[in-house]
């Protein structure tokens, strides 16, 4: 092995402990190995760096790419039918109208950042249930995670089922649900307040929408910060 | 990149460098590391640029080492980086010293690194000045440690002599931008 192959083999972890051993002997007592070896380590230090740093771009740019631009576009289609829907609602149930424009404001499906739809292994059990729910058949979904749920206790999937009720306007339904999960401590613990406080806006019961509020408050949760100070204001 | 792929074939792919294998393990695990962050008070942007950190470190210790994860999966190795970053993360906010969340199933795993060198970092700047060629002979021999019969295998160039010429060429232009600039 030459002096070159010796520190390339070194740097990649390929030795065996003997010549491992032997590299850093050298290392201590040979000055002109030792300058080889720090201009070698020098240009693969100097290449991860320039890896990384591309590759961080492109993640970025993944980031930015057209599949989240879908989903802000069908956020807003999601927002306006539901807007639609809850003023609906309005007419239909003569319904305060300060309470239904303010959840209606206020309310946006919650985006499936749980499960990819289109992975693959052991992410395709759950795959029927969130490509529904992503596809809004917010009843299919609602079944799919329904026969999930007589088999796992996953709080995240319950938070699913239920915001598959609440995306139907099932707000009491959803309701049970929510104030289920608000028990305990999981992925979307905040999600599931925010959604409750609404619900609570809905039915007009403002205290206890504030109470959410507060108790998001009091975790010093990121979510939603904005929304959150504004409804409060509001109510 | 087609669905069937499994862990150990990813494996080889990413020891391979192949970007777009990486970018499907980037958007498999995205979702599920910020989900899994929410546990530590750290705020969502922070925990994105955590989670590139994460599979660059990862990434890189596939290609430089050819590593082979003989126990864990891709994923187990990935969170486990991860999470190492974000406890460095919350201790550098200095909110906590060390906190275990209960469910939390990865092992953390630390990844060595020394701070680079200044000469590194010029170093690294001058290579976006080389040709694309000399780049990527330079890429395969001190990123990716590729032997020069492995070189030889892999590109154009007719022999290894071929090979060592053109490298000592490149680095010795390199080592020219170097000093000018």
């Amino acid at each position: 092995m030459t002096t070159e192959q010796l520190i390339q083999n070194y740097i990649a972890n390929r030795l065996s402990e003997a010549d491992k051993a032997k590299v850093d002997h050298l290392l201590e007592t040979d000055s002109a190995f030792k300058n080889e070896f720090e201009a070698h380590k020098d240009m693969a230090v100097a290449f991860k760096i320039s890896e990384a740093e591309s590759l961080k771009k492109r993640f970025q740019e993944l980031d930015k790419g057209p599949k989240q631009q879908k989903l802000k576009i069908s956020s807003y289609l999601y927002l306006a039918v539901a807007s639609m829907v809850i003023l609906g609602f309005f007419y239909t149930f003569y319904s305060s109208p300060s309470s239904d424009q303010l959840y209606a404001s206020y309310f946006d499906i919650s985006p499936n950042t749980y499960q990819p739809v289109t992975r693959t292994a052991d992410s395709t059990k759950n795959n029927a249930a969130f490509v529904a729910y992503e596809n809004g058949n917010f009843t299919i979904a609602e079944n799919e995670f329904e026969t999930l749920l007589e088999t796992t206790n996953n709080p995240n999937l319950l938070y699913y089922y239920a915001s598959s009720l609440l995306n139907q306007s099932k707000f009491d339904l959803a309701l049970k649900q929510f104030e289920i999960l608000n028990q305990i401590d999981f992925d979307y613990t905040d999600e599931s307040l925010w959604y409750t406080a609404l619900i609570y806006v809905k039915n007009e019961d403002y205290d206890n929408a504030k109470a959410q509020l507060k108790r998001l408050n009091a975790k010093n949760s990121t979510f939603k910060t904005k929304e959150r100070k504004a409804l409060f204001e509001d109510l | 990149m087609k669905n069937t792929l499994n862990d150990n074939e990813l494996q080889t792919l990413l020891r391979a460098d192949d970007k777009k294998a990486l970018e499907e393990v980037y958007l498999s695990y995205k979702q599920e590391f910020l989900n899994y962050a929410k546990r530590y008070d750290i705020d969502a942007s922070d925990v994105l640029d955590i989670y590139q950190d994460a599979i660059i470190a990862m990434h890189q210790n596939f290609v430089t080492s050819q590593l082979e994860l003989q126990t864990s999966s891709i994923k187990t190795y990935l969170f486990g980086i991860g999470k190492n970053k974000l406890f460095k993360k919350l201790k550098e906010k200095q909110r906590i010293i060390r906190v275990e969340v209960k469910n939390d199933e990865y092992t953390e795993i630390k990844i060595e690194r020394d701070l680079p060198t200044k000469n590194q970092l010029v170093l690294a700047k001058r290579l976006s000045e080389l040709s694309e060629t000399c780049k990527t002979i330079l890429n395969l021999y001190y990123y990716r440690n590729l032997t020069i019969e492995e070189i030889v295998d892999l590109t154009h160039y007719k022999d290894a002599n071929t090979v060592r010429s053109h490298k000592s060429r490149c680095l010795k232009h390199l080592k020219t931008l170097f000093k000018v600039n």
